[in-house]
C-alpha cells in the first residue's frame, strides 16, 4: 500500500531554473516538478457522490443517484441506500461502476418479473424508474 | 461476511441464484419475488451490513441465518412482520 503520493505541479509554479541548477553544471530547466505529498495532506475520498451516468449501453441516467462511499480495507463500497444497492472496487470509479452495472442488473430483472413482485420490490421498481430509463 | 457464510444462507433459504458479474440471490415466496441480495464473485469478504439490509434482518437475525437459531420459517415470519411479505399470504409450495 503505498504511504505517499508524488503530486505534480504546473510550469508556472516552479523555481526558475538557476535555483536548480547545480554550480558551474548544466542549467536544467524542468518541465514539471515533483513534490512528495504525505498522507495527512491528501484530499480526503468524498464521502457522497451523485451518479449521473452507467456505463451499460442502452441505459441512462435521467434523475442523478445518491450515492455513499466507503473503504473497507483496500475495497470501496458505493452504495444507494434508498433501495439497499451497492457495488465494489478496488476504486472510488470501479465501485461506482459496478455499483452501475448492478443497477442495470436489477432494473432488468425487475421489470421482467414486475407483476411477480412482493410489497418492497415494487418500490425498489418504481424508485428505479425514477432515475434510470431504457435508451441512449 | 465470508463466502461460505453468504452461500449458507442461500441454501437454508432457497434463494434463486444466477451467476453474472456478481452472484445474484433472489428470494421467493408464493411466486412473488420478494428480496434480492448479491456477493462478489471469489473469496473476498462481503459488506455483511449492505447484505444484512438487503435481507432485511437485524444483526442478530443475520448472525442465526447463518448459524442454526433462525430457519426458513423463522425468516418468513419476519419478513411478514415487517410487511415484507403479506401476512395473509399462504405458505410457500416449495
Amino acid at each position: 500500500m503505498a504511504t505517499t503520493a508524488v503530486e505534480i505541479r504546473g510550469r508556472a509554479e516552479q523555481p526558475p531554473a538557476e535555483a536548480i541548477s547545480s554550480v558551474g553544471g548544466p542549467v536544467v530547466r524542468p518541465l514539471f516538478g515533483l513534490r512528495v505529498v504525505r498522507p495527512e495532506e491528501m484530499e480526503p475520498r468524498p464521502v457522497h457522490v451523485l451518479l449521473g451516468t452507467l456505463s451499460t449501453l442502452g441505459f441512462r441516467v435521467i434523475k442523478a443517484i445518491p450515492v455513499i462511499l466507503r473503504t473497507e480495507g483496500s475495497t470501496v463500497i458505493a452504495s444507494w441506500r434508498d433501495i439497499d444497492e451497492f457495488g465494489t472496487g478496488a476504486s472510488m470509479s470501479s465501485a461506482c461502476e459496478d455499483l452501475g452495472r448492478t443497477i442495470v442488473e436489477l432494473f432488468v430483472s425487475l421489470k421482467a418479473d414486475s407483476d411477480k413482485l412482493g410489497p418492497d420490490l415494487k418500490r425498489v421498481w418504481g424508485l428505479l424508474q425514477q432515475h434510470v430509463v431504457e435508451g441512449r | 461476511m465470508k463466502t461460505h457464510e453468504f452461500e449458507k444462507i442461500v441454501s437454508k433459504l432457497g434463494l434463486t441464484t444466477r451467476n453474472s458479474a456478481d452472484r445474484l440471490a433472489w428470494f421467493e415466496y408464493n411466486g412473488r419475488k420478494v428480496v434480492r441480495t448479491k456477493r462478489s464473485h471469489g473469496n473476498k469478504e462481503q459488506p455483511g451490513d449492505l447484505i444484512r439490509q438487503q435481507l432485511k434482518v437485524n444483526e442478530q437475525q443475520l448472525a442465526g441465518l447463518i448459524k442454526c437459531d433462525v430457519s426458513l420459517q423463522d425468516y418468513v415470519e419476519i419478513l411478514k412482520a415487517k410487511g415484507i411479505i403479506a401476512s395473509d399470504a399462504e405458505s410457500p409450495s416449495q
